[in-house]
């Protein structure tokens, strides 16, 4: 498929003017994207979750749900065309409080990213342009032992001495997952920084900041965002799981996990309350992780 | 020679990063808010008895003493009492541990086996109907998180088909076997003792199921595209050329160097699944350490909190050290490899 492709594009750039490139390549990409079907169902579960959890006060049936609401007179109602997903123990309507915890969901993996990956791959810069220094050494031995300990179980720890809330459960989770980008960048960048044209940047009395971040930097981006791809699946995962032993989004603001473990204590006759925001955590793994192998394929072919 | 000098660096940095991930285990247990001692004692307790307990536990003393303290007791075995339960730690987690144990072992027993027959499999039959549906089979069951699983089981198994137990590590009234590994499914088969060991082995399967069934998909995932990777390579040409049997090939020639990758992960893999017993024991109601871990976070017991987390750091960076081992015997050019570049 790529020989068919390629002639068209390489007589296209010849042609067109600077600026179209970029759109040549984003369809070039988009066609490699496209390919595999299961990226296309990924990312359609990912923006039917974003848009949702995005417009839920105008989208949901009932918006009041999701917070401090009672209706003894509806509780424990089972799936109906009322209630999508039946309603709680307190009568609150369970399709409208997952929608709402999509919200936590998607911004815990947002901000564990932006605060876990800049700091990672910063790190990892540093020790692969000081590689067998005594930088190197230290920023990857402190690496080492944060990477010695599972996620979840560094989380856990972290999560029980902070308040339990939702800004606490991401900064306890973005406590372990920046080593993980550290090792990566720190990967890339000790091989890159050999290539000659680090060598000859720094011959040309480049600063050294302008070698890390302008010429190392730009050439281990593509396995970071296919790492950050790749992530977003798993940062919900634990999210979810500190949630579930309650270390996550307090009542009365939903969050997925919280309402398994709530569900799960009236388990056989109610169902529907453990049932569904457990599917719904699955559909957002799911969604995530099919999108990110859409994407990784379509970044490592990119840069081969 | 090179093995055991690589060998030996490794097993420097792996204490090197023990002893850095308890200094940073113990402050954070140390900066927990609160008096833990109070909290232990109770609000009613008298003054002169916190005091006394407080000067016991040198919670007064800068902290880097504390910590001297708790590593001379770490090292002798001791890791001091629970503040919840006032029980001695070290015996508690010997209590507790063999039931992780078990489970974690059974689970990667799990893992390894169905992982590779499915990878196998699924390479043998490449870009079949089969494959396919296999591949989307796993994109779901890896996307399902532990925990969501093993209630879906007690669901399942605790209410309308009650065929497995979903409870705790034995049934009601049948006495457990005589202590020797603290493994109920090995101990009964040492002393013979077939109905415990058949009901110990029905309450394991739900909790390692559910605690695997991630990793096995993914695994499965891996040696597939490992085998597929490595079908087009001569030697396996060369091999067929001879008239070796496909079988043969397919199983001893081809899923060798398959394995590797599989294997590197599996050792990681290994050590999520202690981290993801976490919430799996807390629904099956198993007494492991992990239950007990999360208990003791939850209760912000401050002196179980380190003894878990180090207890199980040292466990993964002696799975992660064998899993080189293996890695090293797998491959020859990784043990060339060593020699010269380390």
């Amino acid at each position: 498929m790529m020989s068919l492709n390629q002639p068209n594009n390489s007589i296209a750039i010849g042609l067109a003017k600077p600026k179209s490139i970029f759109w040549l390549s984003l369809r070039k990409n988009w066609y490699k994207f496209s390919r595999n079907r299961l990226s296309i169902v990924g990312l359609m579960i990912v923006a039917v979750i974003t848009i949702t959890a995005i417009f839920a006060p105008w989208i949901v049936p009932y918006p009041e749900h999701a917070s401090a609401f009672v209706d003894f007179g509806n509780a424990g109602q089972p799936p109906s065309l009322q209630y999508f997903c039946g309603t709680d123990v307190i009568g609150r309507d369970i399709f409208s409080r997952m929608i709402f915890a999509f919200r936590g969901a998607l911004i815990m993996a947002v901000v564990v990213l932006v605060i876990a990956v800049p700091l990672g791959v910063f790190l990892g810069l540093i020790a692969g342009y000081f590689h067998k220094t005594w930088i190197d050494n230290l920023i990857m031995r402190i690496t080492d032992i944060f990477l010695s300990i599972p996620t979840l179980i560094l989380a856990l720890a972290i999560a029980v001495v902070l308040k339990p809330n939702l800004m606490n459960a991401m900064i306890a989770i973005s406590f372990g997952w920046w080593s993980w980008y550290t090792r990566v960048a720190y990967g890339m960048a000790s091989s890159v920084k050999n290539e000659y044209f680090v060598i000859e940047a720094d011959l040309m009395g480049a600063s050294k900041f302008h070698i890390i971040f302008r010429e190392i930097l730009p050439n281990c981006l593509s396995p970071i965002f296919t790492k950050m791809a790749l992530d977003v699946g798993w940062v919900i995962l634990i999210g979810a799981s500190l949630s579930f032993i309650g270390l996550g989004e307090q009542p009365p603001t939903p969050a997925l996990g919280q309402m398994v473990s709530d569900g799960a204590k009236y388990l056989p006759s109610f169902w529907w309350m453990a049932v569904f925001p457990a599917l719904a955590i699955v559909l957002a793994i799911l969604g995530f992780n099919l999108m990110g192998d859409g994407l990784r394929d379509m970044l490592e072919t990119g840069a081969g | 020679m090179s093995l055991s000098s690589f060998l030996l660096k490794r097993l420097l940095l792996s204490i090197f990063v023990i002893f850095g991930l308890s200094i940073f285990i113990f402050v954070i247990a140390r900066v927990i808010p609160g008096d833990p001692v109070r909290f232990s004692l109770g609000a009613r307790a008298p003054e002169e008895v916190v005091q006394r307990l407080r000067q016991e536990m040198h919670l007064d003393d800068p902290l880097w003493e504390q910590y001297y303290y708790w590593v001379r007791g770490v090292f002798s075995g001791d890791f001091g009492f629970s503040l919840d339960t006032h029980r001695e730690i070290s015996k508690d987690i010997k209590e507790y541990f063999p039931a992780t144990m078990e489970m974690a072992i059974f689970s990667f027993v799990l893992m390894v086996v169905f992982s590779t027959l499915l990878g196998t499999f699924t390479a043998q039959h490449k870009d079949t109907g089969v494959d396919n549906l296999i591949r989307i089979l796993s994109y779901f069951g890896i996307a399902i998180p532990a925990f969501v699983a093993a209630i879906f089981f007690v669901l399942l198994f605790g209410y309308y088909w009650t065929v497995l137990p979903v409870f705790g590590r034995l049934s009601p009234g049948i006495i457990p076997p005589a202590k020797i590994t603290g493994l109920l499914t090995l101990d009964s088969l040492i002393q013979g003792n077939y109905v415990v060991l058949w009901d110990a082995f029905k309450h394991l399967i739900l909790p390692s199921v559910a605690l695997s069934l991630a990793y096995l998909f993914q695994e499965a995932r891996i040696t597939r595209s490992s085998m597929v990777d490595n079908m087009h390579k001569e030697f396996i040409y060369a091999e067929r050329g001879y008239g070796i049997p496909e079988r043969v090939i397919m199983f001893k020639y081809l899923l060798k160097p398959s394995l590797i990758p599989t294997v590197s992960m599996m050792g990681l893999d290994f050590s999520h699944l202690f981290a993801n017993a976490f919430l799996v024991e807390l629904i099956f109601n198993w007494p492991g350490l992990s239950r007990y871990g999360t208990n003791a976070m939850m209760s912000k017991d401050l002196n179980v909190i380190p003894a878990v987390v180090i207890i199980l750091g040292i466990l993964l960076v002696v799975i992660n050290i064998t899993v080189d081992i293996i890695v090293a015997f797998l491959d020859p050019r990784i043990r060339l490899s060593t020699s010269q570049g380390i």
